[in-house]
């Protein structure tokens, strides 16, 4: 299902949360809207989801109009059809693991083949053996299978994700990204992402979408986002960059310590070295700006050295 | 911004009606009751009320009392505070709900407890005649606020100890490391930090006593001490009946409740401190040694035996004796008082049936009621959902005695419009205009401990506004319902002011059944009335504990 918004804008008391906005989704594309917190990726999500009404613009599910300022359409969330996993999972915490994920199919009266179609959820999500439990006696992993099974029972054509791993610990976010992305790429669907972390961003996405105080700054590829950012938020929200000047910046295993013909050569001044395991972490000065980039070994602090760049890994913005 | 259409709006309009009609129009009653004479304002005669002389001295004496009771519950509180809170003793969970049985005991039952305990040839001279000529330093002042801090101290000692518990150890032990000593931390940080809840605890304190009726007109009638509520009682009662003058006294008892909660806004505001962080606070218990722990021993049982073990003792003992002149003697013990409750004539178990409808008709109208007030206040965008949520919490802030001179006048005055009054159903509706808060405090906590999102959640996975309501809401906010329910329940159960005031003629409840049996009846058939009420209304706080803890998730 395509989704397209519209020169969408939304206020709440007076500060404009969502500044003009459109945004077109292709058809069974992964795709993630990356931003730091308040820069209105969830209030977006809400909106195509019908949880928030856009003060301006319309939204589209295809060709049908969801939601039109103008025309004073708002189909209401239940009438949306989509799939969405909460942040905090919003598992009910009165119903087990079964009627948790049978609520979409009953509240819409698709009860035929009920049981059948909740089993086939839990099994895709690996938790056959829970549909008794209640949630508070899952683990956050489990919890958040629940949320997804929820999610996928009612076969929707799109599934919206607000931020779905971040209550999970590290080592589970790691493996649940994967599983996730899977399970999407198996059914074929839409997926919507919200996130403020750039690895699950750049690990699971057809296409990002940057946000920044209610604005997209850059909606492209992974790759290109990281390789050629539009603009200077973008360049330093994703990955890290390092300034020749106001509008040039390289990305850090681009410079080289060992001399490339016909590459750039900068002076810089090093302020410590850090070792990773596998190379050693410079930090070092150049003008007004600090720099960090790989070496093969530890040199020493106060060292000038020289550094090498090829043209066209510099990137003008 | 749109428009709200008026549908949307109805509800909280209607609630809003519904309760400046029960709760806001008595109270305007009162002020014009206290300064409009024959349809002129007329200050002459509240004037007049509150200048003379007895009733200066009652405002002194009533002033006087809450204060005495606010030090005497602090000397009890603090010492039970802090052993809970950062002692050994913290582990014993069980005192937590022991220390509850004064506070969820009437007070006027307490008071009759010690009445017959040290009154003359009373329960304690029985036991140790040595003790004769006790009753002189009882029934004084200092015995009337002993009994009343007896009551209130739970109060204050639960709100001590969460504060205590809520300072973290590390900004103690940040003044130890910094080179302070014991003295030193205690003074400089220890209590500032926990004088902004004690402010407010003493406030509570203060405004309950303000408040109180079943004390003062048990225990202070025997001494002739005159207070607030017992004067607004018998203006309003005892020929001649003189409603102006019960209006001016519950204008004035108004003014000082407001000025004392507005007191405890700002303190609250001002004065207290945000010391619950995300961060886990580590609590390090202070070692007590054998000395000290035998102390704390020895104040525990102390306070639990003077609380609950005298007045406990005394109603029940003085419900099985036989005839009271032979006191503790084998052979002087009966049941007969319980047979007699029953069968002597019909009014105790019409009593019986009096409050058990009033309770459960109460409780269940607010329960309906203000599940709804709750609803309309969360779902609505309405700017008066404020103003409804308050209008719903105003009965707390106010004296039951009050609210029920104020229920009186206006029902009074509309008689030939809607004659309720001198009905069963004017009880009820003042014993929901007082207990409303309750069901509203409750489901409101209970909502708010429900995440924004699961109703989100309900509503894109296709459930319609009812069905939402039904599977979702409904079942997590039954808990706050429930409680509230119960709470109401038990309260009204035994309520006495209200029925002492506007119970239609030769109708008794529990409560009014009780105290005519005290004062001029069969003082053991009334205690043993008592240990009904009370065995029935804690039999049904284990139900609603039962009922809780069978809840499941959440």
């Amino acid at each position: 299902m395509e989704i397209r918004l519209d020169g969408i804008t939304k206020s709440f008391a007076h500060k404009e949360v969502i500044q003009n906005s459109s945004l077109t989704i292709a058809s069974g594309s992964f795709t993630t809207l990356l931003g730091p917190s308040g820069c209105g990726k969830t209030t977006l999500l809400r909106m195509i989801a019908g949880l928030e009404a856009p003060d301006t613009g319309s939204v589209f599910f295809n060709d049908n109009c969801v939601f039109s300022a103008e025309k004073a359409i708002n189909i209401p969330p239940e009438k949306r059809g989509l799939g969405f996993v909460f942040q905090d999972f919003a598992l009910w915490p009165h119903m087990s693991v079964f009627e948790n994920v049978a609520f979409g199919l009953r509240a819409s009266h698709k009860t035929e083949k009920l049981e059948e179609k909740v089993r086939a959820a839990l099994h895709a999500v690996q938790l056959d053996d829970f549909a008794q439990r209640y949630p508070h006696q899952l683990s956050g992993g489990q919890q958040q299978r629940v949320a997804f099974a929820r999610a996928i029972v009612i076969a929707p054509e799109c599934i919206l994700f607000d931020e779905p791993l971040s209550a999970l610990d590290a080592l589970l976010r790691e493996e649940m990204r994967v599983e996730l992305r899977e399970l999407v790429a198996k059914l074929g669907i839409t997926a919507v992402f919200v996130t403020h972390d750039q690895t699950e961003a750049m690990s699971m996405s057809d296409k990002i979408a940057v946000l920044s105080e209610g604005r997209i700054e850059q909606y492209a590829s992974p790759e290109e986002i990281y390789s050629a950012p539009e603009t200077e938020f973008v360049a330093k929200f994703v990955g890290s960059s390092n300034w020749i000047d106001e509008h040039r910046m390289f990305r850090p295993e681009k410079a080289s310590v060992v001399r490339m013909d016909g590459a750039d050569e900068f002076e810089v001044t090093v302020v410590s070295t850090q070792f990773l395991g596998t190379s050693y972490q410079l930090h070092t000065k150049y003008r007004d700006s600090n720099w960090t980039f790989f070496s093969d070994r530890r040199i020493a602090a106060g060292t000038k050295l020289p550094v090498y760049i090829y043209d066209q890994d510099i990137i003008c913005i | 911004m749109r428009p709200i259409s008026l549908k949307k709006r109805a509800p909280v309009l209607i609630l809003i009606a519904i309760l400046f009609f029960l709760i806001v129009c008595p109270l305007i009653m009162i002020f014009t009751k206290a300064v409009i004479i024959d349809g002129r304002l007329d200050f002459s005669s509240a004037w007049q009320t509150l200048s003379e002389n007895k009733n200066a001295v009652m405002i002194g004496n009533s002033l006087l009392l809450s204060t005495l009771v606010v030090l005497l519950s602090t000397v009890i509180a603090t010492p039970l505070a802090y052993l809970f809170s950062r002692t050994k003793f913290a582990r014993y969970r069980f005192f937590d709900i022991v220390f509850m049985i004064p506070f969820m005991t009437p007070p006027y039952i307490a008071s009759m407890g010690w009445i017959l305990f040290v009154q003359k040839r009373g329960l304690l001279q029985q036991l140790l005649p040595c003790m004769e000529g006790s009753e002189n330093w009882f029934f004084t002042l200092g015995g009337l606020a002993l009994v009343m801090s007896l009551h209130v101290f739970p109060f204050m000692l639960t709100i001590l100890k969460n504060a205590m518990l809520n300072i973290p150890t590390s900004l103690e032990e940040s003044g130890a490391v910094f080179g302070a000593g014991f003295g030193r931390r205690l003074q400089r940080i220890f209590m500032p930090l926990l004088g902004g809840n004690y402010a407010i605890g003493a406030l509570l304190v203060f405004v309950k006593t303000l408040s109180e009726y079943g004390t003062p007109a048990t225990l202070g009638k025997r001494i002739g001490f005159e207070v607030f509520t017992t004067e607004i009682h018998r203006y309003a009662t005892i020929a001649p009946i003189d409603f102006g003058s019960s209006a001016t006294l519950s204008s004035v008892l108004i003014g000082i409740c407001l000025c004392m909660w507005m007191l405890q806004n700002y303190i609250t505001t001002r004065k207290s401190y945000n010391l619950v962080s995300g961060k886990g606070a580590r609590s390090i218990q202070q070692k007590l040694s054998a000395p000290a722990t035998a102390l704390g021993w020895f104040f525990i049982v102390l306070v639990l035996f003077v609380a609950v073990v005298i007045p406990y003792f005394s109603v029940i003992s003085t419900s099985l004796i036989h005839l009271r002149g032979y006191g503790f003697a084998a052979g002087n013990f009966t049941l007969q008082h319980y047979i007699d409750l029953f069968t002597e004539n019909t009014k105790g178990v019409s009593a019986l049936k009096n409050s058990l409808f009033l309770a459960v008709s109460s409780a269940t109208i607010c329960a309906v009621l203000g599940t709804l007030i709750v609803l309309a206040v969360r779902n609505s965008k309405s700017r008066l959902r404020k103003p409804l949520e308050a209008m719903s919490l105003l009965p707390e802030m106010l004296p039951s005695i009050v609210l029920v001179i104020g229920i009186m006048l206006f029902w009074n005055q509309i008689y030939k419009i809607l004659p309720l009054y001198n009905t069963l159903g004017i009880m009820v509706l003042a014993y929901v205009v007082l207990f409303l808060p309750y069901t509203v405090q409750y489901v409101t906590s209970s909502f708010t401990q429900i995440s924004g999102s699961l109703m989100a959640a309900g509503q894109v996975f296709g459930g319609s506004g009812a069905y939402i309501f039904r599977r979702i809401t409904l079942p997590l906010i039954l808990k706050g319902v429930a409680t509230g329910w119960m709470m109401t329940f038990i309260i009204a159960f035994r309520e006495l002011v209200t029925a002492s005031l506007i119970a239609p003629p030769n109708t008794l409840v529990v409560s009014t059944y009780i105290v005519r049996e005290f004062e001029q009846g069969s003082v053991s058939v009334g205690m043993a009335m008592a240990v009904l009420c009370v065995l029935f209304t804690t039999t049904a706080l284990l139900i609603l504990n039962r009922f809780i803890a069978k809840q499941k998730g959440a």
